[in-house]
Parts: structure tokens; sequence; C-alpha cells
């Protein structure tokens, strides 16, 4: 029983940083800039529709030092629109290529793929999400990663207003010498801009910051 | 003579607000799924696009849009629901407000 209640906790809370959604309204332009203690990234996509949306995405893992550049195409499996709240599923799925400067690999390019589901679930003042992650990027990189979150807002703010969210990030990379990190953070969202805030328990930043038109 | 004549154009230039706003018309719809901010930039993205919509307020404590014809136009309830559904989120309910009473019924796809 413990051992369930584990991996229900884990299912619940070991997941990616479910950011702002990775499919937009017809004709959106959305810009991610995510900054993490394993990564930096940019991701530009357009959504053509409600449903899917195409875009660019780079990355560069610090330790490892190496890239990925891909093209990302994110698709909407699953949406339930209730009076009070919403839940999604989304497949993230990209494919380029990785370049790596480190030990072995100086100069070496790679074929990359990578392929993940995530989920998410919010109401005005509640927010809960799970992402996961397979990348294969040959000789370079390969691995599995996984996040959660669960999020609180303190007040329910009108459109238009500036919103707040204090939020707690679980995240799990087996091939990590820290499996497990967990980073309390703040979410502000105003207008076409969320930036968040916050710091894992290595003292390492995250800082992610998001504008959608 | 004159008197009725004043009293005509008087009666004219009261009466004429009255029609232009009579013209235009204020519809309701009830929206699902629409819990931030980036839900209600959406649905109003999509409704400013269309020519007959003069205005779009997003209401997202009581989960309503409410949308401002031009003078003379409307959107079918079909064509809202379908701007909605389009955008992502499901219509609950359509209520057409009583200046536009050609177009009063009100639709629910639940």
């Amino acid at each position: 029983m413990k051992i369930l209640n584990l991996v229900i906790l884990s299912i619940i809370l070991s997941a990616a940083a479910a950011q702002a959604r990775p499919v937009s309204y017809p004709g959106g332009l959305t810009g991610m800039l995510m900054n993490n203690g394993d990564s930096n990234s940019v991701h530009v996509h357009y959504s053509p529709t409600a449903k899917m949306s195409v875009g660019y995405k780079g990355e560069y893992w610090r330790d490892s030092e190496y890239q990925i550049h891909a093209v990302q195409v994110n698709n909407l499996l699953k949406r339930w629109n209730k009076p009070e709240s919403q839940a999604n599923i989304y497949l993230k799925s990209g494919a380029g290529i990785a370049y790596s400067d480190f030990g072995a690999h100086e100069n070496e390019i790679e074929p990359a793929f990578f392929t993940g589901f995530a989920t998410d679930w919010e109401d005005r003042r509640r927010f809960i999400s799970y992402e996961n992650r397979f990348t294969h990027a040959g000789d370079i990189a390969s691995g599995f990663e996984q996040s959660a979150r669960v999020g609180y807002a303190p007040y329910e703010g009108d459109y238009g207003d500036l919103h707040t969210w204090l939020m707690l990030e679980v995240k799990h990379i087996p091939e990590n010498a820290d499996h497990f990190t967990v980073t309390p953070l703040v979410r502000f969202f105003k207008g076409v801009h969320l930036v968040e805030i916050g710091m894992n328990d290595n003292k390492e930043a995250l800082f992610n910051w998001v504008i959608r038109y | 003579m004159r008197k009725i004549i004043l009293s005509m154009a008087m009666v004219f230039m009261v009466a004429m607000p009255v029609s232009v706003q009579a013209a235009s018309s204020l519809t309701y719809v009830d929206v699902n799924g629409m819990v931030c901010d980036f839900c209600a930039r959406a649905i109003e993205k999509v409704f400013g696009q269309q020519e007959a919509v003069s205005s779009v307020d997003v209401n997202l404590d009581d989960k309503f849009i409410a949308i401002e014809f031009s003078e003379d136009q409307t959107l079918s309830d079909e064509k809202i629901t379908e701007l909605v559904t389009h955008a992502g989120y499901d219509v609950r309910q359509i209520r057409r407000d009583v200046s536009d009473a050609d177009d009063s019924e009100t639709k629910s796809d639940e």
C-alpha cells in the first residue's frame, strides 16, 4: 500500500513543468524562454488551430554541454471544458539535430528526437500538471525526464489583472546525480506575459517567460 | 403650424438615439473551460476578428462573454458556437439581449 501511495504521489508530483499551454488559439503566436537548473531553452510556436501548434525548439543542457535544435509539434489530444475548470492532454514531439562540444563528443552532430505527454487541470485557484519526455540524440544524449506541479492562486483576479500563483515543481531526471529536485516558484501573469521565478533545493534558479499574441 | 413642426422635430430628435440603440444588440455567451486570461484573450481575439462584432467583454468570474454587434448586424447561434469551439472552448448557453427581439432564442448545447 505504501508503494502504491508512493507511485500515485510520484505520478502526481513527479513531472515536468507544465508551462503555459503548448497550443494557443487559431492564429496565436507564442514565445517561451525557460531557464532552470539543468537547461536553457527557447520555444516559439504558431497555432493554426486550437488543437495543434508547430514551431522551433532550442535547448542547451549545461552539464553535458549539448544543444538540441528541433521542429516541435504539439497536439491537443483531449480537452475537458467544464463550467469551472479545464483539463488537457497534449502530445509534444520534436525532431532535429543535437550538437555537442563536450568531451568525447566534441563537435559531434547527431539526429535528435523527443516525445512526451503533458497533462494539466486547473480552475481559477488550483492547478496541477504532469509532463514527461523521452529524448534520443544518438551518443550525445538519451534519457527520460518527468516533472509535476501543483499550484494555488491566493486570489482571483479579473481579466487583465495581475494574476499570482504559488507553485511547487518536482522534477525527476534519473540520469542526474540528484534524481529529484524540488522547486518552489511564483508565477505572475498579466496581459500577454507570464513570468515564473523560483529556486530549487540545489539553490539553482528558475526563470521562465512566456509571451503570447 | 410652426409649433407642430417644432414638436415633430423634437419628437424625431428624441426618438433617433433610441432607434440607433435598438439596432445594435448585446449577446451573452456562457462558456465552459474559460479559466484564465489566456483563455479570455483567445475568445476576445476570435470574436474581435468578426466584422459584425463591435466589442467583446469577457467576464472570467461568471464565465461569460458579452458581445456587442455593430449596427444592424449579428452572428447566428451556430456561428457563435463555431467560433467558441474553434477557439478551444464549449458554449453552454447563448442569451440574446431583449433589444434584439427577432433573435431572442436561447440555445443550449448541453
